[in-house]
């Protein structure tokens, strides 16, 4: 074939004619036919292929889904009508005034009736079910199903509060062709295909429609493709549009109505649709656009609402409802009139859908990036036991213990304060940060976490990762290797200036925070008004290794070094780590490690792995009871006293308030009976501050306290432990002509034997009780 | 002269009964009760709380091997009433563990303890499937935290220890298996 010379045209022309004389033979061409038969064969057998596999298999990485703990409803439950009310506002509850439908709650002053939802936990079913809920003051003081039969106890469905997802960082939220309400879907396929019902993969009644459309409107208005199409597009193909690509679509759009129907069809499109866009996340399919713009799931949505949902699919950011209310709401109206002109909805519901609001959630309030910092801990907990890509991919379902009621008044606490001390010193504090953990201290349930003002911000976390100097908050831990010693509460110690040398050939000299020494004092009164010269000495006649040791039995797992500095709260702790130091004080000496996850199941709700209590005596009962009487002295009296301008003094508080070296670092760990909660709060630049730990840290535990449902911190006496009358003024057991006798507990064996002289046999103190009342106010108001 | 004294004097001292009312005893002895009334808001509670009873004789121990039956170490107060919330939760369980399905007695469990952390059945119940599971360690930690609970609770206190004895003989610790069945005879 070769030629050096150029043919000329007609050379050329002649001999094609020549050769396709040639190629036509009938042979030959039946050879072609069949090479080119096998050829599309193939083609159709590997797309065919491809397709069945990809639809029949796993069609999505599925996200982990990750949920609050839900809310407990039972008769003594302690749930105010404001709780709930911020619960099910978590929820997306609707607020009407007669509830008729799931997802619907109607409020008088001291009842909430609602249609709950009903849930699939890991362990049982909770149905959907309408009851009533009365309230006497801040609890539950009833529960009544819909034909007033008393009810025992009722679990409201988890908030879900999050996900882990693949890494293409597509979210969706998976639902089934019947959760998707008939309006919606006629409003689909009213404005995306019309005829879905009837065509074969591609519609040529539709290309031909558009076209005119087209032609008409001088613009591209409409495009021809179907559901189905659409769905090859976003499925099997990527994003290039090239022509190769565009011819592809539509074999395959008819190979997979060939295999599947038209519902596999449609619920495939339906949690496939790509809707926008939420920082990173992509937001997919109806189940969670409905979430992502409406907070609610789609069966509960308004036809308005579903008119939107079916509108975004053509542009979810031309359309955005957000950015660009007038275009979505004239997107939707036009929805809405297709459906009026064939006939679907009625007049009057098309005038009251097209005129509603759009009546989306404001951007930046959806529950699932509410708790950057909490989510941040269950996915450290989590990746102890799961792969990453199994994480993002299996659908788990993670069950954890956020409190949702809990961390929102955390945060109300930390930012009010937060916000009122930037106000006091707009210079020095203008950038104050803070972070704050909230556990349950009986179970260790870690419930709210805190981890920078910007509450939503997904960066550093600094409940866990910012370690500061723990000041103070070091201290019980040396009383406590004390009492362990067998030192007693009113044992003497020397709170004098005094000054050491260490290896280093450094003089280290403490002072006490009000630079004032105060001579003998008893050891009660130094943890109490957090004295260091006496502290510090008295952890130097206990040694700092054994101090050491008693942190790592209250729980700090870290390695510290026995430097003496470490005595006045030298050593860096994160909030977290002093949680769980603290965490052990208010359990008795049972080290209880913080959790978060209670149970992961695969995506059909089979529990994986579950996360039973823990925990492990690890200090003496008795040494600890009086550690907890001390720290009760704090806040009755001591530095942390103010605690009790905001809460009532029949509740029982403990704690303990912590400033580093020049207040950089302004932190309160403290307790009741139902909460322990550690605040931290700081510069991130580590500058000096005009606040303490009581004037700080302090008043933002105070606020987030005085709202929650409120427990005394009760403890029962153990075991060898007893409690006594002593004269202050001596320290000896009191009788009953001492004035200002307190009352003190004693490990067994340390109590004094010698009683003051102010005492007579006959009149013994302890049986005047009115005496003793009046001695216990005096010692409040010392 | 002595009737203003005396008047003043009766003046002051009813002023400071009336204080003393409002206040607390740093230290409750008397056990939690978990339905307690929360009072309101910012407001002092409605009830004056009890001044402790501090005479009530507190239990010496003993040194090992020197208990006596008799010796009843707390005044028998009524224990506060459960929860039936979590009665039915602990009833539930129990059917569970006997039909030997300890995975669904456990979650019963673990939510009657979210509701009554303090209540002592809870712990009690918890232990005794963490015993059937033969996770010998935290039934002994989990009853002992119960018996932390049960303190003037004679009954729950019987049934802790003399379940912690049964523990502690499987789990080889014969020593303290006897301690705990001496503690038990005390309630």
């Amino acid at each position: 074939m070769a030629r050096k010379k150029i043919p000329s045209a007609r050379q050329r022309s002649k001999r094609s004619k020549k050769n396709r004389r040639f190629f036509l033979s009938w042979g030959t061409l039946f050879k072609l036919l069949l090479i080119l038969l096998v050829l599309l064969g193939l083609g159709v057998w590997y797309l065919d292929t491809q397709i069945r596999q990809q639809f029949e298999g796993k069609r999505w990485a599925l996200p982990a889904k990750v949920f609050a703990r839900p809310l407990e409803l039972y008769a003594g439950a302690p749930v105010s009508i404001n709780d709930l009310k911020i619960e099910l506002t978590a929820l997306g509850y609707q607020f009407v005034d007669t509830p008729n439908k799931a997802g619907q709650v109607a409020f008088t002053s001291s009842s909430a009736t609602l249609n709950s939802r009903g849930f699939q936990f890991p362990d049982e079913h909770e149905p959907a079910r309408q009851f009533t809920i009365d309230f006497a003051g801040n609890t539950v003081s009833q529960l009544r199903s819909a034909d007033q039969q008393s009810l025992t106890l009722i679990r409201l469905e988890p908030a879900l509060i999050g996900g882990i997802y693949p890494l293409n960082n597509e979210d969706r939220d998976l639902i089934q062709l019947s959760e998707a309400p008939q309006a919606f879907i006629d409003a689909l396929i009213a404005i995306e295909d019309r005829d879905f019902y009837d065509h074969f993969g591609i519609s040529p009644k539709g290309i031909a429609r558009a076209t005119i459309a087209n032609i008409r409107a001088g613009a591209f208005v409409q495009g021809g493709s179907t559901l189905t199409q659409q769905l090859i597009k976003n499925f099997y193909l990527t994003a290039d549009r090239t022509l190769w690509r565009k011819m592809l679509e539509v074999p395959m759009a008819m190979i997979l109505e060939w295999h599947y129907s038209k519902q596999e069809i449609l619920e495939a499109y339906l949690n496939e649709v790509y809707l926008g866009q939420s920082g990173n996340r992509a937001i997919h399919g109806f189940g969670l656009g409905a979430a992502h713009y409406f907070a609610q799931p789609l069966q509960e949505l308004k036809l308005h609402q579903l008119a939107l949902l079916a509108g975004l699919v053509k542009g979810p950011s031309y359309y955005d409802p957000r950015r660009n209310p007038e275009r979505a709401k004239q997107r939707r109206n036009l929805v809405l009139s297709v459906l009026h002109q064939q006939g679907s909805i009625s007049d009057e519901e098309y005038l009251l859908a097209s005129t509603a609001d759009l009546d989306v959630v404001p951007a930046g309030r959806s529950m699932k990036e509410a708790y950057p910092a909490y989510l941040d801990l269950v996915k450290r907990q989590l990746r102890r036991e799961y792969k990453d890509e199994d994480l993002g991919s299996e659908g788990l379902q993670i069950f954890t213990s956020l409190d949702p009621i809990s961390q929102h008044k955390a945060e109300n606490a930390l930012l009010s304060t937060i916000e009122s001390l930037g106000e006091n010193y707009p210079e020095r504090l203008k950038k104050l940060q803070g972070s704050m953990i909230v556990t349950d201290p009986q179970t260790g349930e870690v419930l709210a976490l805190i981890g920078d003002r910007n509450t939503r911000y997904q960066g550093f976390n600094r409940a866990l990762d910012a370690k500061r100097p723990i000041g103070s908050l070091v201290k019980p831990a040396i009383y406590l290797t004390a009492f362990e010693q067998g030192y007693s509460l009113i044992d003497e110690l020397d709170d004098s200036p005094f000054s050491l040398t260490l290896p280093n050939q450094q003089s280290w000299s403490p002072k006490n925070y009000d630079g004032k020494a105060h001579g003998i004092v008893p050891l009660h009164a130094a943890l109490t008004h957090s004295y260091n010269l006496s502290t510090a000495k008295l952890g130097m006649e206990l040694g700092v290794e054994k101090v050491i040791d008693t942190l790592q039995r209250l729980g700090i797992e870290q390695q510290m070094q026995p430097y003496p500095s470490l005595l006045l709260g030298a050593q860096s702790l994160s909030p977290f780590e002093v949680a769980s130091m603290y965490q052990t004080i208010a359990a008795g000496g049972f080290q209880i490690p913080p959790r978060t996850i209670r149970t992961v199941t695969d995506s059909a709700g089979q529990p994986l792995s579950s996360y039973p209590f823990q925990l492990q005596q690890s200090i003496d009962e008795k040494a600890m009871f009086l550690l907890q009487y001390n720290l009760q002295q704090v806040t009755r009296s001591g530095t942390a006293r103010s605690v009790y301008q905001q809460l009532p003094v029949s509740i029982n508080t403990a704690g303990k308030t912590g400033t580093s070296d020049q207040q950089r670092d302004s932190w309160f760990a403290g307790f009741t009976g139902n909460r322990l909660a550690v605040v931290w709060l700081g510069l991130d630049d580590n500058s000096p501050m005009p606040i303490t730990g009581s004037s700080g840290a302090l008043r933002a535990w105070t606020g987030f306290i005085a709202q929650e449902p409120l427990q005394s911190y009760e403890t029962a006496m153990p075991e060898g432990v007893e409690m006594l009358w002593i004269d202050p003024s001596s320290g000896k057991l009191a009788g009953g002509l001492c004035e200002n006798a307190i009352q003190i507990p004693f490990i067994t064996g340390t109590q004094p034997t010698e009683t003051a002289a102010c005492a007579t046999p006959e009149e013994t103190f302890i049986e005047n009780p009115i005496k003793r009342s009046i001695d216990w106010v005096k010692d409040i108001f010392r | 002269m002595l009737q203003t004294a005396s008047k003043s004097f009766f003046i002051l001292l009813s002023m400071m009964l009336f204080v003393s009312g409002c206040t607390t005893a740093p230290v409750m002895q008397k056990p939690p009760v978990e339905s307690r009334e929360i009072p309101d808001r910012g407001q002092p509670p409605a009830t004056a709380p009890t001044v402790p009873d501090s005479a009530t004789p507190q239990p010496v121990p003993l040194p090992p091997g020197e208990a006596v039956a008799t010796d009843v170490p707390a005044p028998p107060t009524a224990p506060p009433p459960t929860n039936p919330a979590v009665l039915a939760l602990l009833s539930d369980a129990e059917k569970y563990q006997q039909q030997g399905n300890l995975p669904a007695a456990q979650s019963r469990l673990q939510r009657a303890q979210r509701i009554a952390p303090r209540e002592p059945k809870v712990y009690y119940q918890l232990a005794k499937a963490h015993y059937e599971l033969e996770d010998f360690r935290l039934a002994e930690q989990v009853a002992l935290k119960g018996v932390s609970y049960a303190q003037g609770n004679n009954s729950e206190q019987k049934r802790l220890w003399l379940l912690l004895a049964d523990i502690r003989v499987k789990a080889g610790d014969n020593a303290g298996a006897k301690k705990a069945r001496e503690q038990a005879a005390r309630y």
